[in-house]
């Protein structure tokens, strides 16, 4: 039963290598949306450190929306979803399989990239630790309830536009607490108690998502 | 042991709520084959998803009865039988055919080695693009790889949706000598195609599909 998760895992993540450039494009719009942020607001450095955790946040979730669109529509279109449905191997297991390779792929990169960002906006060097933390917890959150969006919609012709209607509001309590932590950190203020509840939603999405993954992409294929 | 069979019974199928086709009875046994005929939008694909459960039926049912003994008492399903061909080829573009044959294979929880992955390739002549990506291969070659899984399972139910499209002659009699061992071995298929194929030795039963 493990072995169809890893071969999936070993599959999405070798296609993310080959086509490493869709990567690179993602990770230039994170970095672009935050570098172009400052050319608004003006060279007020107070200002900008204020602002960098739910910049740095909305920046993640318009680059995620933008990447979760590829999820699982390349396997809807050549035929290959229809094999997962088909497999006797848990569907549930392979959404999973193919969440980890996406996030592995994306979000661990933003994750990567974020120290270089905020040092950029002039937040504080001890905050990165607790920045980089919230987004290690956060980002996983984010793409397991995004994986639901993207199935449900992927029978839709066009569906970047109510994809984000759809999602956006599911990642509220990702950028509350996400966003708290960050600030919190700025301040010199403990930020624990975010960072853990950001590891109780991400362990309530590891644990919940895959299944509705799962329903989802059986209706979108009826 | 038993022999496998697939029962269908007043079996209605449709896309949404409108019901293409109702009431279809049919029984094959084991070394048996079926080819639904019916002209464009009768339902056949609906039919062979329907048969394979990638969607549900409006009414009527269909049951599969396993040749294989179960090891743990738990009912052999027929997704644990089945080798389902689809329209679409499941070969992703950037991916070798090695490479998305492996998957596709793991994922019908089989397991099979490179090895006889590239010899499989080899015979049906995709030596030289069995490590080229996918998306550079023809459309008859990309058939050929995606058919290729015939000859690496060992699933008694196939169902197959126009497998001979974009083939060339060679390879369809090819796919028929297949589909022909196959059901002389005791499997049972369900097929459609637009061209006949010349299968000689099991019995092919024609599946009309009548409008409703």
């Amino acid at each position: 039963m493990l072995s169809v998760f890893w071969a999936v895992l070993r599959r999405d993540l070798l296609l993310a290598f080959r086509q490493r450039g869709v990567l690179v494009h993602h990770l230039l719009f994170f970095v672009l949306v935050v570098a172009l942020f400052p050319l608004g607001t003006g060279a007020d450095a107070a200002v900008l450190v204020t602002v960098s955790p739910a910049l740095i946040w909305m920046a993640v979730l318009l680059a995620a929306l933008l990447s979760l669109q590829r999820l699982f529509r390349p396997d809807y279109e050549d035929g290959t979803l229809e094999q997962y449905v088909l497999s006797p191997e848990p569907l549930a297991l392979i959404a999973l399989a193919k969440v980890v390779a996406y996030w592995l792929a994306s979000g661990l990169v933003f994750v990567l990239a974020s120290p270089l960002l905020v040092l950029l906006l002039g937040v504080p060097a001890h905050a990165v630790p607790v920045i980089m933390a919230s987004l290690l917890l956060g980002t996983p959150t984010l793409g397991l309830v995004g994986a639901i969006g993207t199935a449900l919609t992927l029978s839709l012709p066009r569906a970047g536009l109510l994809l984000s209607l759809l999602i956006f509001p599911l990642y509220v309590p990702v950028l509350i607490f996400g966003a708290g932590a960050m600030r919190a950190a700025i301040s010199g203020l403990p930020s624990a108690g975010a960072l853990y509840l950001l590891g109780a939603l991400l362990a309530l999405g590891i644990t919940t998502a895959p299944f509705a993954i799962a329903a989802a992409l059986k209706i979108s294929l009826e | 042991m038993t022999l496998p069979r697939l029962v269908i019974r007043n079996l209605s199928c449709g896309r949404g709520e409108r019901a293409l086709f109702r009431d279809l009875d049919m029984t094959l046994e084991a070394g048996e084959a079926a080819r639904i005929l019916g002209e464009n939008g009768s339902g056949k694909t609906t039919l062979l998803r329907t048969l394979g459960g990638l969607q549900s039926p409006l009414a009527g049912d269909i049951e599969w009865q396993s040749a294989t003994p179960s090891d743990d008492g738990e009912p052999i399903l027929l997704q644990d039988d089945l080798c389902f061909i689809g329209h679409e080829n499941a070969l992703n573009g950037a991916l070798t055919p090695v490479e998305n044959l492996d998957v596709l294979m793991r994922l019908s929880a089989r397991r099979v080695t490179e090895k006889r992955i590239v010899e499989t390739l080899t015979d049906l002549g995709l030596k030289r693009v069995a490590r080229r990506p996918c998306e550079r291969l023809s459309a008859g070659q990309k058939r050929r790889a995606s058919l290729a899984r015939l000859w690496l399972t060992d699933a008694p139910l196939w169902l197959l949706d126009e497998p001979a499209s974009a083939l060339d002659v060679d390879a369809r009699g090819v796919l028929c000598a297949r589909i022909d061992s196959h059901v002389s071995a005791g499997g049972v298929v369900v097929f459609t195609t637009h061209e006949e194929l010349a299968i000689a030795n099991g019995s092919v039963r024609r599946v009309e599909l009548a409008p409703c």
